[in-house]
């Protein structure tokens, strides 16, 4: 049997440590709420500050049709934002990675663009785009797309130079360099730049509720917040949070197939060619 | 014994961040014990309603002229975001002194059970208004049915906004709401993002001023519309009064002074604030001081200056409880006090 060590394959692992991933955070997470619930009941915060954590689960039922209408702008919007990063921010990459020119071109310009605070020129887009979905969705894609072209970058260049060179003496065209060689070189940093962009989208969209909108989670948040609503408040960012996590998770999940199937098509290649 | 522990007297060891942390505290205790016997000062953290405008050069005139400073008060003066935010500051203590809607005041008292006073009143109308762009489709408060009104969730004018509704007709289920950053809310009336706009009629000279196009900017102030009530005013913890009404007496009289020399020299007054603002555009601040002038009563005033009258107090409650729905409202008599305008 493998010795145990902490590795992406959970499944290996002894009992006891697979148990234990799971139960250390579980454990340190449910005593932190015991003491935030002591806390809060014992009256220390005032509840316009912290509600405890069982008010915040019973606003977040109470209210659950309102919380699922607002999350369902929000995911749209961020949903939206993160399809538009990946969908530019890929080719742009591998654009960067083939052509100099392209690349001395553009690549100063995305560094200038990264560090102009989004939170500063959201109110510009406002302004631009007015206050519907288009104006949240570009904010969220301003935000989100430069990991993903980074990374795009760094994964294309990290392919070795003699694998490259084996695949041309081999009679290989650059298409197929790229497709055996420098994309799958590539999966895990651009995978790395999509999990990031997948918070960043997140961020993104609540950016541009928060400068103007009628609707979503970021609305919900400054309308129950003027509300004195605290609770409310809370059950909004919970329900962010667990968009979040999800979002995440499904795309490491789209990583793990992707990486497979990558490996799996290239195996039935290389058996085909004989 | 664990492994951790060394005998040596240097380096990283228990004994020597016992002896560490003990010279740390007594140089810090010393420090402290020196530092309060040269601070007489008493420092005050006092928040405003909204972003610094003409309207607020009363306070900063106050802060340059040493008003404050020769009653031995260090006042740090915050922007706010709205009523709500504000309130928030004072219940949790980051601020001692609030300026901020009375009758918000009242409802957070009454909800909350937080003892917020009013201690003076600097908006004895309510300058509460809805701009809109003439020749939009708006021409009486009735026609803001199914337009969208640009708010900042939180503050008072969307918050006594039932109030002008119901003494308009107007069915707020019909309004379409659509919340927008304090800063952002004149640009998305003048782009047309929205159809009107909620906030204090303090806004009108920087609104005309920037309109575009030949747009002309119009009002409906809530006090000419049948809802009109106490406003903004200084609200303080009673605790804090109880505590410290010294302090308080000398906050609200160097205030009152602010105002009064604000009034007699508003060009001064602006120029003291654009020091703290540097990016105010006088002219248009400087029209606020007019406005100010009539908000204060400060030609017809009875008693001290800012001072609050049970009668009108009752009436601002009586709107609450009739248009915003206020339950167990607080004694008339315990949400304000006039003691320290003496």
């Amino acid at each position: 049997m493998a010795a145990p060590s902490i590795g992406n394959n959970v499944e290996t692992l002894p009992w006891i440590a697979r148990v234990s991933r799971y139960l250390y955070p579980a454990v340190t997470a449910i005593i932190i709420f015991m003491i935030w619930e002591a806390v809060t009941r014992a009256g220390w915060v005032s509840s316009l500050i912290l509600p405890a954590p069982s008010a915040i689960i019973a606003t977040s039922f109470e209210n659950f049709s309102l919380l699922m209408q607002m999350s369902g702008t929000t995911t749209a919007e961020f949903l939206l934002g993160f399809g538009l990063s990946v969908a530019i921010g890929l080719p742009l990459g591998a654009l960067v990675v083939y052509s100099k020119p392209i690349e001395l071109a553009i690549y100063p310009l995305l560094v200038a663009f990264q560090t102009l605070p989004k939170a500063a020129i959201a109110p510009i887009f406002i302004v631009w785009l007015g206050t519907g979905i288009t104006s949240k969705v570009l904010i969220a894609f301003a935000i989100a797309f430069f990991p993903i072209v980074i990374d795009t970058v760094v994964g294309l260049r990290s392919a070795q130079p003699e694998t490259i060179h084996l695949v041309r003496s081999m009679g290989g065209s650059p298409l197929q360099v790229f497709w055996y060689v420098r994309f799958p070189n590539a999966l895990p940093a651009i995978f790395a730049g999509l999990k990031v962009a997948s918070t960043l989208a997140v961020v993104g969209a609540i950016v541009g509720e928060f400068v103007s909108s009628d609707r979503g989670l970021g609305y919900l948040v400054l309308v129950a917040n003027g509300e004195l609503k605290t609770s409310l408040v809370f059950a909004c960012v919970l329900m962010l949070t667990i968009l979040g996590m999800v979002f995440y998770f499904l795309v490491e999940q789209l990583e793990g197939l992707v990486v497979r199937w990558h490996v799996s098509s290239r195996q039935i290649e290389a058996v085909g060619s004989y | 014994m664990t492994g951790n522990q060394r005998s040596k007297s240097f380096g990283p060891s228990r004994r020597n961040f016992l002896r560490n942390s003990a010279g740390a505290g007594l140089a810090l205790a010393a420090g402290t014990r020196i530092r309060t016997a040269r601070a007489a000062a008493e420092k005050v953290n006092f928040q405003l309603d909204w972003i610094p405008y003409g309207r607020h050069a009363p306070y900063y005139a106050a802060l340059e002229k040493g008003f404050y400073s020769s009653r031995g008060l260090d006042v740090s003066i915050a922007q706010g975001r709205g009523t709500l935010q504000g309130i928030r500051t004072l219940i949790a203590g980051q601020s001692q002194f609030v300026f901020q809607d009375i009758g918000v005041m009242m409802a957070v008292r009454a909800k909350e059970h937080a003892q917020i006073k009013a201690l003076a009143c600097m908006y004895q109308k309510s300058p509460h208004t809805v701009f809109y762009i003439k020749g939009h489709g708006i021409t009486k408060p009735k026609d803001l049915e199914g337009k969208r009104i640009a708010f900042s969730p939180g503050d008072s004018p969307k918050l006594m906004f039932p109030a002008f509704a119901k003494a308009n007709g107007i069915d707020e289920a019909k309004v379409k709401w659509l919340s927008v950053d304090p800063n952002s809310k004149n640009a998305v009336l003048l782009n047309h993002s929205s159809d009107a706009m909620i906030t204090y009629i303090f806004t009108l000279p920087v609104l005309q001023k920037a309109a575009q196009g030949g747009d002309v900017v119009e009002t409906f102030v809530y006090s000419d519309y049948g809802a009109d009530f106490y406003s903004d005013g200084i609200g303080a913890m009673e605790e804090y009064l109880k505590e410290k009404p010294e302090v308080a007496r000398n906050f609200v009289q160097a205030t009152m002074e602010g105002f009064k020399y604000a009034i007699e020299h508003p060009k001064e007054a602006i120029a003291m604030l654009k020091k703290h603002q540097p990016q105010l555009d006088e002219d248009t601040a400087l029209k606020e001081i007019p406005l100010l002038r009539k908000l204060i009563n400060y030609d017809h005033h009875d008693g001290p200056l800012g001072s609050v009258t049970e009668e009108k107090m009752k009436a601002t409650q009586d709107l609450m409880i009739k248009y915003l729905g206020l339950k167990n409202p607080p004694p008339v008599a315990e949400m304000f006090t006039n003691r320290f305008l003496n």
